[in-house]
Order: structure tokens, then sequence, then C-alpha cells
């Protein structure tokens, strides 16, 4: 069936709607299940968008494009493309989680997943806005709902993280409009009219004219858009909320926000890889810096606390340093791997945040020296929390390794030729990331599951009941597709990932637009790399001189 | 046959791990402990055979050729393609067979050494995934798949050291090998990057953008390298970095004897056998880019060469009858990369395969003693052990000598070859024959130090096990089911048992294999010309001649073993008894790694911690937060102090608009008097 | 001579004007007939004459520019849309006037008259370039208003504010005539159009006259947009009056006095060298000024006080921005804000109305706790209002802010901007601070009684809210109503 991108993005917001109206269900029980019921549709109504995709294109797929504001070139405009694709998907799949996981213990639930569907909402809009202003409207929409999930069910101090949330996010893209606002007043100089898409403007850029002796404005509008992008992503040393933020929202607050942070990693990706190119390519040194620095440095920080959900909010700022390091490797291997790890990430660290809740919930601390041995009493919740755990660190066949492991190898390779001013000590540096990785999270893990049982006054230590350990073993899951079978997510996004990056890096009139006819698609895409073999046959056999094992070039025989 | 059984190989263990691992526990209460052990055996034993025939298939070629199976695709993007792809060949089916075969028989002993353990099953789950992850780290055809087992083996390391994860030490330990090996991994990481930049640096096509498989990359990687050795270099120590981790050589063999924190099947799989020599693997896999790096091949051997001595050292040290021998794992994988440094990779990986049998014999004889006396560990505390256990006895035997490398047993061939390339080869310079002759020494050192265990445990003329207090209830015990309570705590009329034949069986095994195995593997040079057929070596012909070296070894070994007996033969010397001050100063220094482990752990775990928690407390906290949170309040209080401005008296209203208005008029008409500009 | 006689005049652009006034009279009247405590009669009577009046005045929309009364009327679009603004206002306040007056027993009967006059002050002053009728219209807004502050007799709290509010007023007035007198004594000419010409002279006592004068003016509109250093009697006159002539004063009441500032800086092209700069730096400093002051408050009333002084340091932002150049940038931005700014403030206003309780009325932050669980319409449309006042989509005040940032950037006030930028991040906080306490479920403080929520008052504030909204999403049809485009 075709199902319109608007559908999608709305409905949760509709379904929010709908719960608020049906005043006549009172039962927790019902309110949940009601809620279930929307965010399941939601993720169907996703994967039925999806299913239509063409995975060839790095086109704008399923566009949808209304006339808003005419006499400010703003227009509603909606699509997706391989990197919005699997963000999406991340969305529709957590915020079900999340509200699966959501005990109907909470208090006035009503209330509490209207604002988890509207920010479903507000998340599905900005990964799908393909004009500025329509995703600044949803980049901002997300920050009232936030506000009150966290101020109104968050922990002790959860005023102040709450505030400092959304002021702090808030005084980052209050800089973004200024700079969106420019951006669309460059178009009216160059072009003479007022205009917010970015497929137009892309155009312009493509062409060459949009930047012709505006590189000054272009550096400048360039950091007013990445400032507000970094505060989201977090980047260092914009990150100090999400310490507050893990540690005192409500369990759905994390997982939510893991989703949310990729707004500004995408935000990047999105807007300003392929709209700010030279300004890119002069500041890829500034940004790799910033991205190594995140990495260490959050680990590092991460070692120190005791809290658990603060440590996961700073091994996140970690892994999103992975992020940034792909992406702005400006390589096309670290660019796939900083997209895949933004996808696993969001998996990963959902997955930990969900089992700390559960811990929270029964006894109401996420102290890890108030744990000890629980995996002699819970062996099914250690050995999920193992798995995810293992996910994090990046284990190899984990869907963190994916990420990490091509990110890094990206950063080496554009450090090692020495392209953009990159030199190679970034990833060099950023591989004691890994390392700090396993540091933290197994001292944690340690602390917690290992040793003498510590017995805490409480309920009784029971293991996670399986029903309530579904959603984990859904993450489970996919963290090990991710691992195993990466191309499943990779086929999506390779060209409109390559797309990207030629905008960012190929001379001007040289760059792909996403106003490219169709029928010249995949020669943008394919001109980078010329020799892309196929391997041959699954199951096939070859006989080959084991002198080639010995480094002698010679010719290989093959059997059947 | 046909190659594709390599995938049966690799999936029996696996399969093995889901049973134990999902049906585990139900299983064990329906059909009991004994059935299940065979459940675990069986996958291995399977694989074992298995490779077998493959190893069978390979050898009948003529000049061995290699195969590669090739399944789909891991890793596939535009300019890389990582596929999940399996090679045949000589060195990856020896791996296969030490790691099936020893790990069978291992699995074996294991059902009885552990069958008092409650989580049985668990434990059966983390030894099979243990042989799949090594079996994926040998035969797979690239890097990426190398390093899945890799790491995969360092998670079931991590998982089995913890393995009595009540008691702290152990999980400390635990702890530590995963994370010293990450720093390996990470040096190994950042090789296999390089190889990537360089040969598509040097715009050499690999076919199917298959960078990192070794039929690919290799012959480009050799065209590269030849053209730029500087990068040889890099990559070299980049990789041997990794080996370090893996195989324990200085500085990184800090956590292989904290690593006996686990059961002792454990440390004779994992910490003897097989995990810890595939630095070796690897160095033989890339053996080319050593070849190409005479510099890096002289660090490998100065490296090895240091380990092994210092290690041997740090044996007489040890008390704790399972460090003796992790320190001289430690040591003989010192031997190993002397081996590969001299460029006698043949060699390393000949001794690799001996020492699989005699360590892996040493440890389970060890845990035999160990099981017989309660789960004391102390060699302090036995003695006259022979008549009491004398399977045990006559297997550790054979193995103590087969270290000590005496004439006929397989130690001293693979040491001989190892030696005698060092030696007589310059590839590493001259460091090389250095540390050949250095080997040497620690040849005969070796052979003390064993000798001094075998005495200290089987002979003497006391059996100090006797005037042992009941020994106290260990924590690990615990894990333990409550019916089998402590019916062996040492006590006055404690009776060692021999152990059953699930146990001694292996024993047999692996003595026969140490006694005979290098005998007939060396025989004209059989294992030499399977590795390495003759032409294919960069390098040319390796010499292993060196005039009566033979002579020297038999020195080494008799003088060794002589003085372990004399020293030793009137049992346990006051010197080094149980009143630790009582020791030599050099004896105490070594029993604490001359304060090397400590100097490594208040500089990086303590010296790190504190730098985290300096960074999170002040940094963090006081800078970068303080400056939000700072100028939050700072606004706040100057709010409240522009508001007094706000008295709500008119007067001063007025006034300060007079002011204003003031200024402001003032101000346009300065303006205007300087011309409207 | 017949012509200085008989100045062709065009009744039909005061229409509007007087259709308020008599409306007024007619409510004095009613009160006379019927005299009794709240006669809905008179409520009847003010939505009529203003009903009649925006329609008069969205009847001339789209009539090209033209004076009359010799010149001292104009009607120009924006002239035509300010005024509706102000019409607007006046009826959004009489709507939750009705309920308010009742609770806090204040008597109709001055209250609409009053109310409906000082409407025509503002309109007047919308719709002219003459400096004299603008000062007129001034006067009669302020008078008015002075009345009003002190309506309530009870409170001696709302006494001192009317009082201080008078003073200073009447001190500013003083500013204001001495300013217009220097300008005529510049121009020859009670218009403020002859500004450039008298500029282009060059003459340097001229320009000293027409400086002096202009910033005397500047001064006295100034005092009524309550700029820094002249807001001081914002906070409290806002917190003692009537809550509901508080939002009549920050809505109506700034809107007039912006609509001359507009036409006046226009006017003042060629002097944009002078006063540019100046201005320049009384928005930045009230911009700050009210955002951060407002950290501290801790009655509702007094924080909107602040928070209207930084509004109207932004709306100065963008008049400087089309005092620079007029070609460019028109008023869209000014009429837009504007009207937001009045939906927006009139309804928070109205939600605190609904705090008072016969006679009483306590406007702490506190008292705000947990209105979700009393009234969830009123609960949420006050969230909108400050939403919208922060400026977050999907609400008008983002927007107006938008709109101000392109203004700004295109007359390349890039600091203006950022400064704007900074406040509007201090001004996040208070604002949100009360989003918080509305939406607080756990227990008030303490049960202060509510009014039973008059409908009268809802329906503003939902009306309010809506139109925030509606102001977001039909921006474009809108905007063209307005510019009658």
């Amino acid at each position: 069936m075709n199902v319109p991108l608007s559908a999608l993005i709305w409905f949760p917001a509709l379904g929010a709607l709908i719960l608020q109206l049906l005043g006549f269900v009172n039962k927790s029980k019902d309110i949940k299940s009601i809620a279930v019921l929307f965010t399941t549709v939601a993720l169907g109504l996703n994967l039925a968008v999806l299913s239509k995709s063409n995975s060839g294109t790095y086109l704008f797929q399923a566009v949808e494009s209304v006339s808003w504001i005419e006499n400010l070139g703003i227009r509603y405009l909606v699509g997706y493309d391989g990197i919005s694709f699997w963000l999406t998907v991340l969305t529709t799949l957590m915020t079900l989680i999340i509200v699966v996981a959501t005990p109907e213990t909470t208090k006035n639930l009503r209330g509490f997943f209207g604002l988890v569907l509207l920010l479903e909402t507000a998340m599905l809009g900005s990964f799908c806005a393909l004009d500025l202003v329509l995703f600044f409207s949803f980049f901002e929409l997300t920050l009232i709902p936030m506000f009150f999930l966290v101020s109104l069910w968050g922990g002790p101090n959860r005023n102040k993280a709450a505030a400092k949330f959304v002021i702090y996010t808030f005084a980052g893209s209050i800089f973004m409009l200024v700079g969106i606002v420019a951006l669309a007043l460059q178009h009216q100089k160059v072009t003479g009219q007022l205009d917010f898409s970015i497929i137009n403007i892309q155009a312009s850029v493509a062409s060459g004219k949009f930047w012709a002796n505006a590189i000054q404005a272009q550096t400048f509008i360039f950091w007013a858009l990445a400032l507000g992008f970094m505060v989201k992503t977090p980047a260092f040393p914009f990150h100090s909320w999400i310490g507050d933020t893990y540690a005192e929202s409500p369990t759905a607050g994390p997982i939510l926000s893991s989703v949310m942070v990729k707004m500004g990693s995408y935000g990047f990706l999105r807007f300003c890889l392929p709209l700010f190119p030279e300004a890119v390519q002069s500041q890829a040194p500034v940004f790799m810096a910033i991205a190594t620095i995140g990495i260490l440095y959050g680990a590092l920080v991460a070692i120190a606390q005791t809290d658990m959900r603060r440590m996961i909010a700073y091994s996140s700022l970690s892994h999103m340093g992975f992020v940034l390091l792909g992406i702005f490797s400006l390589s096309y291997k670290g660019m796939i791997g900083g997209s895949f790890q933004q996808f696993s990430h969001g998996i990963t660290t959902g997955l930990l945040v969900l089992l700390v809740g559960y811990l929270v919930e029964k006894h109401g601390t996420a102290d890890m020296n108030a744990f000890g041995g629980l995996k002699a009493k819970m062996p099914l919740f250690a050995g999920l929390f193992l798995l995810g755990m293992l996910g994090s660190v990046g284990l190899p066949t984990t869907n963190g390794f994916i990420g990490e492991f091509l990110a890094l190898m990206g950063a080496y390779e554009t450090g090692a030729r020495g392209l953009f001013g990159l030199s190679p000590g970034f990833a060099i540096a950023s591989g004691l990331g890994v390392v700090l990785g396993a540091v933290y999270l197994f001292v944690m893990f340690q602390k917690v599951f290992y040793g003498p049982v510590k017995v805490t006054e409480g309920p009784d230590w029971q293991d996670i009941p399986v029903g309530k350990a579904l959603p984990a073993f859904v993450l489970v899951f996919f963290v090990f597709v991710g691992g195993l079978y990466p191309n499943l997510f990779f086929g999506q996004m390779e060209a409109s990932t390559q797309a990207t990056r030629l905008m960012a890096i190929s001379e001007a009139t040289k760059r792909p637009s996403w106003k490219d006819k169709p029928e010249e698609v995949t020669i943008r895409v394919a001109l980078e790399d010329p020799m892309q073999g196929q391997y041959i046959r699954t199951g096939s056999e070859r006989l080959i001189s084991s002198s080639r094992l010995h480094g002698n070039v010679d010719e290989k025989r093959e059997i059947r | 046959m046909d190659n594709n059984a390599v995938w049966l190989i690799i999936l029996l263990p696996i399969l093995g791990f889901l049973i134990q691992g999902l049906a585990g526990p139900s299983l064990q209460r329906k059909i009991g402990k004994k059935a299940l052990g065979v459940l675990a055996v069986l996958p291995i034993a399977a694989s074992f055979v298995l490779g077998l025939m493959l190893t069978q298939g390979l050898a009948s070629q003529e000049h061995a050729e290699a195969v590669i199976v090739s399944g789909g695709s891991w890793i596939n993007i535009m300019g890389l393609n990582i596929p999940f792809e399996w090679v045949v060949d000589p060195l990856s089916m020896t791996m296969v067979l030490i790691i099936t075969g020893v790990g069978a028989l291992i699995h074996l002993y294991s059902t009885a050494y552990m069958a008092e353990e409650k989580d049985f099953s668990r434990f059966f789950a983390y030894l099979n995934l243990f042989v799949a992850a090594m079996l994926v780290l040998v035969l797979g055809n690239n890097l990426p798949l190398l390093f899945i087992g890799w790491e995969g083996v360092g998670l079931c390391s991590y998982l089995l050291i913890g393995f009595w994860y009540t008691d702290t030490a152990n999980t400390k330990a635990a702890n530590k090998a995963f994370i010293v090996n990450r720093v390996g991994d990470w040096s190994l990481m950042l090789g296999l990057f390089l190889i990537v930049v360089v040969i598509s640096g040097a715009n050499i096509p690999v076919e199917d953008n298959r960078y990192l498989s070794y039929d690919a990359m290799l012959p480009a990687l050799t065209t590269a390298l030849k053209a730029n050795p500087a990068m040889a270099t890099a990559i070299a120590l980049l990789l041997f970095g990794g080996a370090a981790g893996k195989s324990a050589q200085f500085p990184l063999y800090v956590w292989l004897p904290d690593a006996m924190a686990g059961p002792t099947p454990v440390s004779a799989l994992i910490h003897a056998a097989t995990m810890v020599t595939s630095g070796v693997v690897l160095l033989n896999r890339m053996n080319i880019v050593f070849q190409l790096s005479p510099t890096a091949s002289a660090v490998v051997c100065a490296v090895g060469a240091f380990t092994a001595l210092f290690a041997a050292i740090i044996a007489f040290g040890q008390t704790d009858i399972k460090k003796v021998l992790a320190y001289s794992t430690v040591s003989q994988l010192g031997f190993m990369f002397i081996a590969c440094g001299a460029g006698a990779y043949w060699a390393g990986m000949f001794h690799v395969t001996t020492h699989a049998f005699f360590k892996a014999l040493l440890f389970l004889g060890a845990g035999a003693v160990i099981h017989a006396m309660s789960h004391e560990q102390d060699m302090r505390h036995y003695g006259k052990l022979a008549k009491y256990l004398p399977i045990t006895f006559g297997t550790m035997m054979v193995g103590t000598l087969a270290i000590a490398g005496v004439p006929g047993l397989s130690g001293f061939y693979s040491k001989e070859a190892i030696l005698g390339s060092a030696i007589a080869n310059s590839h590493a310079g001259q460091l090389s024959a250095i540390s050949g002759w250095v080997g040497l020494g620690v040849a005969a050192l070796t052979a003390m130090y064993m000798g001094r265990l075998a005495m200290l445990t089987f002979f003497g003329k006391e059996e100090r096990w006797r005037k042992l207090p009941v020994a106290e209830h260990h924590d690990h015990e615990e894990g333990h089911d409550d019916d089998h309570g402590h019916g062996h705590a040492l006590t006055g009329d404690h009776k060692p048992k021999e152990v059953p034949v699930s146990m001694w069986l292996p024993l047999v095994v692996l003595a026969v294999l140490s006694a005979g195995a290098g005998l007939i593997l060396n025989e004209g040079k059989r294992f030499e010309h399977w590795l390495y057929p003759s032409g294919l070596s960069q390098l040319g012909e390796l010499k292993h001649e060196v005039p009566n070296l033979e002579i020297y070894s038999y020195i080494a070994a008799g003088l060794g073993l002589l003085a372990g007996v004399l020293v030793y033969i009137g049992g346990l010397p006051a010197k080094e008894g149980l009143d630790e001050t009582k020791w030599a100063r050099w004896r105490s220094a070594a029993a604490n790694q001359f304060g090397f482990d400590a100097l490594m752990t208040n500089l990086f775990a303590e010296g790190g911690r504190d730098v985290a928690i300096g960074t999170s407390s002040f940094l963090e906290d006081q800078v970068i937060d303080g400056a939000v949170e700072g100028s939050a309040s700072g606004t706040r209080n100057f709010g409240g102090w522009l508001q007094q401005i706000q008295t709500g008296a008119v007067r001063l209203y007025a006034m300060l608009m007079l002011l204003g208005g003031v200024g402001f008029v003032g101000y346009f008409l300065f303006i205007v008097n300087r011309g409207g500009k | 001579m017949i012509q200085t006689l008989m100045p062709n005049t065009d009744w039909s652009m005061v229409l509007p004007i007087a259709m308020v006034a008599v409306a007024g009279i007619f409510a004095l009247i009613l009160e006379m007939l019927f005299p009794k405590r709240d006669n809905n009669l008179i409520v009847v009577a003010a939505f009529i004459g203003l009903a009649f009046a925006a329609a008069l005045l969205i009847r001339q929309f789209g009539a090209e520019t033209s004076t009359s009364f010799a010149g001292t009327v104009i009607r120009d679009q924006f002239g035509l849309a300010m005024q509706l603004v102000c019409v607007i206002g006046a009826a959004a306040t009489i709507m939750f006037s009705e309920g308010y007056l009742r609770e806090k027993k204040i008597p109709f009967g001055e209250f609409y008259p009053l109310m409906l006059w000082s409407t025509v002050g503002a309109m007047m002053m919308c719709c002219t370039e003459n400096m004299l009728v603008m000062f007129v219209g001034l006067e009669i807004l302020s008078i008015a208003l002075y009345v009003l502050a002190g309506i309530s007799r009870v409170e001696e709290k709302g006494e001192e504010s009317a009082l201080k509010y008078f003073l200073l007023g009447a001190f500013a007035s003083g500013f204001l005539l001495y300013g217009i007198a220097n300008v005529y004594g510049a121009t020859g000419g009670l218009g403020i159009e002859g500004i450039s010409q008298a500029w282009a002279t060059k003459d340097a006592n001229v320009q000293a006259l027409l400086a002096f004068g202009l910033a005397l003016l500047l001064i006295g509109l100034g005092f009524k947009a309550s700029f820094f250093p002249f807001h001081q009697w914002t906070p409290d006159v806002y917190q003692g009056a009537p809550t509901n002539v508080t939002a009549f004063m920050a809505t109506v009441g700034k809107t007039a006095a912006f609509a001359f500032l507009y036409r006046l800086l226009e006017a003042a092209t060629a002097m944009q060298a002078i006063w540019a700069p100046a201005l320049g730096l009384i928005a930045v400093l009230t911009m700050l000024y009210g955002n951060i002051v407002a950290l501290m408050q801790k009655d509702v009333k007094r924080v909107l006080g602040y928070s209207s002084i930084s509004h109207a340091g932004y709306i100065l932002v963008a008049l400087i921005a089309h005092g620079k150049n007029p070609g460019r940038i028109g008023p869209e931005t000014i009429v837009y804000y504007v009207l937001s700014y009045t939906f927006m403030t009139i309804g928070s206003f109205a939600v605190i109305s609904l705090m008072a309780h016969d006679g009483k009325e306590s406007t702490g932050l506190d008292d705000l706790r947990g209105l979700w669980q009393r009234s969830r319409v009123a609960a949420s449309c006050m969230v909108v209002f400050m939403v919208s006042l922060i400026g977050f989509p999907p609400t008008s005040g983002f927007f107006g802010k938008m709109l101000i940032f392109q203004d700004a950037l295109n007359a390349d006030l890039l600091p203006l901007a950022i400064v704007l930028a900074v406040s509007s991040i201090v001004s996040a906080a208070y604002y949100l601070n009360i989003c918080r306490l509305v939406a607080l479920t756990d227990s008030p403080t303490e049960e202060v009684s509510f009014a039973q929520f008059r409908p009268a008052i809802q329906n503003t504030c939902v009306l309010c809210a809506a139109a925030v909204i509606a102001a977001w999403v039909f921006y474009s049809p809108l905007t063209q109503f307005l510019a009658a485009r």
C-alpha cells in the first residue's frame, strides 16, 4: 500500500490527541495498551513508507511539497533518503520500546504517553523535513515535551535538569535560526528570491554560484548552524546538559534523548555538508579535534562516574564522538561508519538505559556501589546487560564494532593521505577511546553484577521476568543483526552518503545535486570509486597456490 | 573431501555453545551433568575429526596448496569488501588440529574436574564458545575475521577467568585481562588500517576490494611495501603490538599471571595451549611484513628474549604451582617470538605445537594435584605426592622433562629449531644471535624451575600437607553443590585420591604426544616443509645448523635439572619456606615481578583512575559544567543587582529618566556637532 | 483661500475612530439610564462599537495612501493595520474584563467608556504624521489609562500605581511637547514629513534644533513604549493596576507608540547616522535589562511587565531596521509582531486574571502552581502563551522573532540580532518556570480559592491561544490580509 510520508509523521501526534480525548479510558492498563497500539501502527506505517524506497538513488523519496508561506519562501517540504531512512526506523522502534517498557505504575500515564507520542512526531518530522524553517520547527518542538517529561516525571533534581536541557539546546538553536535566516537571505541575494528549501539552496550551491565571493559569510553561517547541532549531538565542550538529563529523567528520557541526539549528527550530514562545502573542508580539522577530544574526554569522565545513568550519558558523548569522527573524516568509509554508528548507538544506549531503568524502578537508585553480585540472583538480566555492554564496547559481531571500525578506518585513511589538513593522529588517539570504553563498562559490570551479593533492603531480588525483558530481547537482536549483517543497513545508506560526501568535497559544478535527473544519479555516485567488484558467489571454493599467502603474486586457479 | 566442511568445524562448537548456553540449566536437571558433559565434548571431538580429514586432503596435494572457502559478504561497501571466507592451508589446519584436539581432551578432563560446579553448563558454554572463536581466528581468511576471533577469545577468557565471580579478586583479574588485551587490539586495529592505507595509497588494484583478505592482500602488500620499507616496519610493529597483548609479551604480559584465577582447565586450554599462541599465528600469517622489515624483526627478537628471561627468573619466586606454570608459559612464548623475529616462523609454530602438548599436560597435571589437595595451590604444602598420584606423577614428569628440553622429547626439538635458526640467521641482525644465546640460558633456567616444581610437589622427605590446618573454605567453592560439602578438606588423615579416568586419560594422551610429537614432526624437516614449502620464503632457505648446539643444549638441560634436584632433594629449603621474611632478597623480588606489575598498576590503573576522577570533578564539574551553571546563576544575581534601581520611588524614576534623557539628547547634539558623522 | 478654509476632508478616514468614541459615549449614556453595578448592555455596546470600527477599517484596506484634514490624518495600509490591532486588543481586553471586573467588584460604568476612549487615542496615534495630533491622541490614551489604573479603589496598590503612572507620564509628555516645539522650529511645520527636507538644508542651527527635538520626541515615545531607561514605571504600574488594565496598557498603549515611532524614524531616515547608534544601544539595554531582571521576580504581573520591556526592545530592533532603509524593509514585521504580541500578552493576563476572587487577587508566581489541576484549558493556554513569548514554534512568537532576525540581518544589524538571540535565551528561563508551575500535578502550595472560571475569561484564553497558533499556521494569508495583498 502507498502511505504518504506525512501520514507517518503526524500519526503519533494525532494519537497523542486522541489519547487525551479518550477521557472514559481510565485504567492505566488500557491507556498503555492504546499507546502501544499507536506506536505499533506508527512503526508499521514507517515500514510501509520505506518498503517503497529505492536504494539506488540519493534523491529524496516520498517527497511532499505543500506551499505554506509563499512570501517568505517557506514550504511544507518533506521527504527521506538513505541518511534519514534508518533514523526514522530508529525513532519509531525506540518509541515503541519506550511505551512497552514504561511501567503502568507511572503517574498520569495519559499525559506521559501524550508527550512521548508528540516527541515521536517531532523527531520524525525533523528527520524528514527538507525546508529549513520546517526542520527548525520540528527541532524546537522536541524541547517543550521533553521539558515536561523531565520536570514532571524526573528525579530529585528534575527542575534544574529540565531547564538546563531546554535552555542549553535553545541557546544553540537560536543561533542556528539566525544562520538559517542568513542562508535564506543569501539565496535571495543570489537568485533574487527568499527560499528555505535545502533542495533549491543546495542546487545553487552545487552550481557554485551560491557562495561565489561569499566565503566569509559561508564560514560564519556554517558555524551558526554547527553550533546548534554541536549542542544537540552533543559535542565537546557543549555536552554538560547530557549528564543531568540522563540522570534525572524517567527511563524514557535517556532513551528518547539517545534518539534525539541524532538530530544533531543528522543535521551535520543533511545541512552542513551539502550546503557549506568550502567551510566544511576548511573546518574539518577543528571538528575532528572536537570529536577526538569528545571520545577520550567522555570516556575518561565516564570512568569516574558512580551513577550508572551518568556513566551511560558520558559514554554517549564518547560514542557520538565516533559519529562526528566518521562524518568529518569526509571519507566514504568514515561517513558510512558514522551514519551506521548513529543507529547502533541508539540501539545499544537504549538497551543499557532500559536495563538500568529496570534496576532503578526496583531499587530506586542507579548508584553502582549500591549493587553487587546481581549475576547470582538475576542471571537473565545479567546476560542481557552483558550483551548490551558488548555492543557498547564495540566487540566484533556487534553493531558497535562496525560503526567504530569504519569510522576509525575512514578517519585514519584521510588522515594518512593528509587530505583537508587532517592527520592520522585523530584516528590513533580515538582508538584509545575503544580501550577506555572497555574500562568503564567492565568495571561497572564487575561492581554491579560480580562479587559477593550486597544485601540491600527493599524488594527481594528476582530475575527480570521474560515478559518485561521482551524489549531488551528485541534490542539485543538488533545489536547482532547490525554486527553480523551490516550490509542490510549499508544498502540503503550508500548512495545518499556518497552523494552527500561528494556534495561536500568535489569542486563546484562537479557536485551532485538533489535536483539531478534520475538517470544521471547512478553515474554521479559511481564516479568516485572506479573499481567496485562483485565478490564471487557464496559457497564457492577456490584452490590457490599457497605461495600467494606468502606474498608471491601469481595467477589463481579456479575449481568448480 | 569437500572443503566446505570447514563451516561445520566452526559451527559445531557454536552449536555446542548454544545448547549449553540456552538449554544448559534445564538439561542439567533432566539428563544430569555426565550427559551434559558428553554433549560438551562431542562437538569439539567432531570438529577434530573433520579437521583431520581436511588436513588429509590438504596434505595429499603435491606442493601444498591452499583453499579459500568463501561465504557471504560481511561488510561490503564501495571500496571495501570483507567477506566471510575461510582459508584451509597448512598453518590454519595445524592450529585447527591443536585447538580441537587438545581442546577435546581438556573438555573431557573438565567434565570431571568441574563435576562439583553448580554452573556446570555455563562453564562449558563459555569453553565451547572459546573454541569456536579460536577457530574463527585461525581459519578466517581476512584480518577482520581474525579480529572477530581475536576479541572473541578475549571475551571468553574474560568470562572464564571470572568464572567464580563471587570472588572479587577473580573478576578484577578478568577485567585486567580484557583491558590489557584491548590495548594490544588497539595497536592491531591501527596496523590493519595502515595496511589498507598503504595498499590503496600505492594504487595497487585488489580483486573485489578485498583489501584485508590474505590471498588478495598479501601479494599487493608485498609489492607496496617493497617500495616503502618504512611502512613495513610501522605495520609490523603495530601488528606485533597486538600479538604482544594476546601472547603476553613484555610489557603487556601482566594479565596472564592473574588469569590463573580461572579454573585450571581454562588455564590449560586458553592460557597455555591455544589463545596465548595466537600472536605467533598472526606473525606467521603476516610473515612477509616482518620479512620486509629487519628492524621490526629485531624488536620482536629482543622483546621475545627479554620476556623469556624475565619470566623465567620470576618463576623462581613463585610458590603457587599454577603461577609457576603461568610464568613458564610467558617465558616459552618468548622463545616463540625469538623464532619469529629470527625469520624462522615455522620454528615458532613448531614450538607452539609442542608447547601446546606439554604445557597443557603440565597444567592438567597441576589441576589433578590441586584437585587431590582440595584446591590448595601452594607447592610449599605439597610433597611426596608421587606415591598417592602415580599417574599424575608419571605423566607430569614426562611434561617436565619435555619442557626442560631433554633430548628425544618434543620440547627439545622445537627449542633446538628456535635456538639454531636464531643463532644461525642474521635476518634480525646481531640481535637474533644474542637472543639465541639468551634463549639457551633460559632453557637451563627452565629446566631448573621445573625441577623445583617437580621436587616440591612429588618428592621430598615429608608430606607437608599433613601439617596444614583445616583448609579454610575457599570463596570459589561457593559455586559448588551443597551435597558435595567439603569431603576432602585437607586434614591430618587426608588421603589424596588419584583422579578418575576421564581426567587421567587426557593426561596420558598428552604425555604420549609430548614425548613423541617432536621427533616425528622434525623428521626430515617434515613440519617446516609442511608449513613453508621451499622457495616461498622471501628470505630464501633458512639455516639452522649451529656447530654442536646440541651439546650446549644437553648441558643446559642437564645442569638445570641437576641443580633443581640437588637444591630441593631435601624438601622445602628453609630460605624459601612459608616464612617469606627469610627469603633471599632476589627471590622475594622475583616473587612480586620485580615490582613491574605494581608499577604498571600504579601508573595506569590507579593513575588512570585518578586522572579520570580529576577530570570529572575539576574539568567537567568545575570548568565546563561550571561555566554553564555559573553563567546561569551569574545572570540571576546580576538581575538581582540591577533590580535595585527599581525602588518604586517616583522621584528616583524621574531622576533616572532625566539622566537618561540628558545623556540621550547630549549624544544627539554631540553627533550633530561632529557634523552628523 | 477657500482651500485653506475648507480643506478637502474624507470623513471615512476618521469614521472608525469616531465609531469607537461614539460607542464610549453610548456606553456612558446606558450607564446613566440603567445604573447598576454590572450592566451587560454596556459590554454589548462596547463590542458593537468595536466591531463596527473593525469592519470600517477593513473596508478601507487596500485603499491607496492618501491624507486628509489638511494632512493631519493619513490613510495607509500600515495605519489601518495598526488601528485594527488596537481595536482587536481593546476587544480582547473587554472580553475578559467582564468576568474579571465582576470578581474584583469593580463597577462597569466608568471602565468601558474609558477603555474605549483610550482606544480612540491609540487609534489617532496610528493614523497621523502630525505631531500635534499624535500628542493629542497620546494624551487621550494616557489620561484614560491614568484613571483606569486606579479604578479599583479598594486597593491602594492601584491608587499608587495610578499616581506613579500619572506623574511620570506627565513628565514624559513634557519631553514630548518640548520636542515637538523644537522640530516645529526647525521644520516650520507640525508634520514629521518635513524633517528630511529640513535636515537636507545642512544648516547647522536647523540640524541642531532637529536633533534636539527628535531626541526629545524619542524619549517621550520611548516612555510609552517603555524603553530602557524610561521603563521604570512599567513593572510597578503593571503590578498595581487591575490585570485587565495592565493587559490593555501592555498591548494597545504600546502599539500606538510603536506606530508613531515607525513613522517618525521613517521620516528621519536621513538622520539615521545620529539616531541609529543611540537607539541601537537603547535596544540592547532594553532587551537585556528586561529579561535579566525578570529572572528574579516573584510576581507574575511583574514578570510579564519586564518581559513586555524586553519585547519592546525586540520591536525597537525592527523599528531601527526599518528606519535605516524604509525602502527594503516594510511594515510587515512590526504589524505581525505587534499583533501576535497582543494575542499572547492579553491571553496570559487573562489566565492570570483567573486568580482574582471576590475583590482579592493574589498574583504571586506560586499562586500559579498546579493550575493544571484546576483548569486544564487555562493551564495549556498559558503554556502556549509562554512558548510563544519564548519564540518556539509552532506559535506566532516564532515567526515574529524570525522576521526581526531577517530585518536585522537585512539592515546589517548583526550585533543587535545576536543580542536579541542571547536575551531570548535568558528569557526562556523564566517563561519555562511559569510553564513548569502551571503544569505541576503535585499538590499546590495552599488551596487558593479560584474564580469559578467565568466562561468569558476562559473563552478569551482559548481564543488568544488559538490565534497565537493560527497566526503560525496561516502566516501567509494573515500577513497578506494585513498588507491587503
